[in-house]
């Protein structure tokens, strides 16, 4: 996919995690557990150190997240005609089923549409992103709210050998005629059928990573040379090292150490946390093209972004 | 050195990881595939990684063309040949 709207601005994005901070080494029993999920891997490679954990309802973490980002871009919430919530297979399953009223009726979103966008695992907020932006194919539209959305209510299904789950709701806001942080220049999510089927191997989750990152590179006539920065996903520290390299970034290009270490990984808002922590330690830059990733088995998605003009 | 001597190189640095300690020298010389010796993806990328930090001092960046070659025991020999190749820093031997 290409962007047919240039005057499309991203911006505000603003995060809620979980509001205690858990070290996975407090988890009961974590040394066993680790030891039955780890192939014999030492926890400490891992590169994460401590992740948030939600006590209370999740919809008031994504009220939050949706207020600040409302608050930051001097927006009412008479002005927001959609909101797309995107989440990974799992927290789908986990939301209540008026969960999208409740979060309309708190923030007051009373002339807006909402939306999920999910079964694309932590690939969904990508695609989300994606819907968000076609919306505005509607002259009408002028303001659309994506949040993505990840927690995991029991803290022994947070240990898995290549991430540790942490909880969080980061919403942005997308605005016509309004340059805001980034422009989206192109998306894209691929499938890997091997991943879908639990056989995924070194060959088929390039093959996808591979096909992916040309899709995007192609629709938005760059060079993988010119990728400033990438807001990688927060797995396994080594993994996702290896993951960008796989595919010929390099590792100085990838944005995510920090925030793998605080706040572990946070399923499919991953690449938005990494975005924001980038702009608030060095700055997003005007021109400069950005690359958010994400991945799971199954699937590999890429957004190229534009820093806008301010 | 030679193609063994680089099966030998691995036998000797795999013996060092955690997760090769279970691992007999002659399974590992005798091995033709990654999956016969057990060791998961996650676990060969940590290996790599770890050799590249032993022997490279973390000069040598993954290349593309070196995944596919991950599988199977020759092809991660041939990996392990071109990291010392690649080295900025003399390979130890």
């Amino acid at each position: 996919m290409i962007s047919d709207h240039e005057d499309i601005g991203i911006g505000s994005f603003a995060c809620a995690f979980g509001d205690v901070e858990c070290k996975p080494d407090n988890i009961p029993d974590f040394e066993a557990l680790w030891e039955t999920v780890s192939f014999g891997t030492d926890f400490a490679e891992m590169g994460c150190t401590t992740y948030r954990k939600m006590s209370g309802p999740v919809e008031e973490y994504v009220v939050d997240a949706v207020r600040r980002t409302l608050r930051d871009a001097g927006a009412s919430a008479a002005d927001i005609d959609h909101i797309v919530f995107a989440t990974s297979d799992p927290t789908l399953a986990r939301l209540p089923s008026d969960f999208a009223g409740r979060v309309l009726l708190a923030v007051g979103l009373d002339d807006c549409v909402p939306h999920v966008v999910s079964f694309q695992r932590c690939c969904s907020s990508l695609t989300a992103l994606r819907h968000g932006h076609e919306l505005f194919s509607d002259p009408e539209v002028t303001h659309v709210v994506v949040v993505a959305v990840d927690f995991v209510p029991h803290d022994r299904d947070r240990v898995l050998s290549y991430a540790v789950f942490g909880d969080a709701a980061v919403s942005c806001l997308l605005t016509r005629d309004d340059p805001g942080l980034v422009r989206l220049v192109s998306c894209a999510v691929k499938v890997d059928p091997d991943g879908l089927r639990g056989r995924d191997s070194f060959i088929s989750r390039k093959n996808v990573a591979d096909r992916t990152l040309a899709a995007v590179l192609r629709a938005g006539d760059r060079q993988l040379g010119q990728i400033a920065k990438v807001f990688a996903a927060n797995l396994h520290k080594p993994l996702t090292l290896f993951n960008g390299t796989s595919v010929g970034l390099l590792p100085d290009t990838l944005h995510f150490v920090e925030t793998l270490a605080a706040y572990g990984h946070c399923g499919n808002a991953d690449w938005m946390i990494n975005l924001i922590d980038y702009h608030e330690r060095f700055g997003i830059r005007s021109g400069d093209t950005y690359l958010a990733q994400s991945l799971a088995p199954g699937f590999y998605a890429c957004g190229l972004f534009e820093g806008s003009a301010r | 050195m030679g193609a063994d001597d680089y099966r030998h190189k691995f036998a000797e640095f795999l013996a060092t990881q955690p997760m090769g300690g279970d691992l007999t020298y002659e399974q590992i010389v005798r091995a033709q595939s990654r999956e016969e010796l057990g060791i998961s993806s996650l676990n060969m990328i940590i290996v790599l990684l770890n050799y590249i930090k032993e022997y490279a001092n973390g000069t040598v960046t993954v290349r593309p063309e070196w995944v596919p070659q991950l599988n199977d025991v020759d092809g991660i020999v041939s990996v392990l040949r071109e990291i010392d190749a690649s080295a900025v820093v003399p390979a130890r031997s």
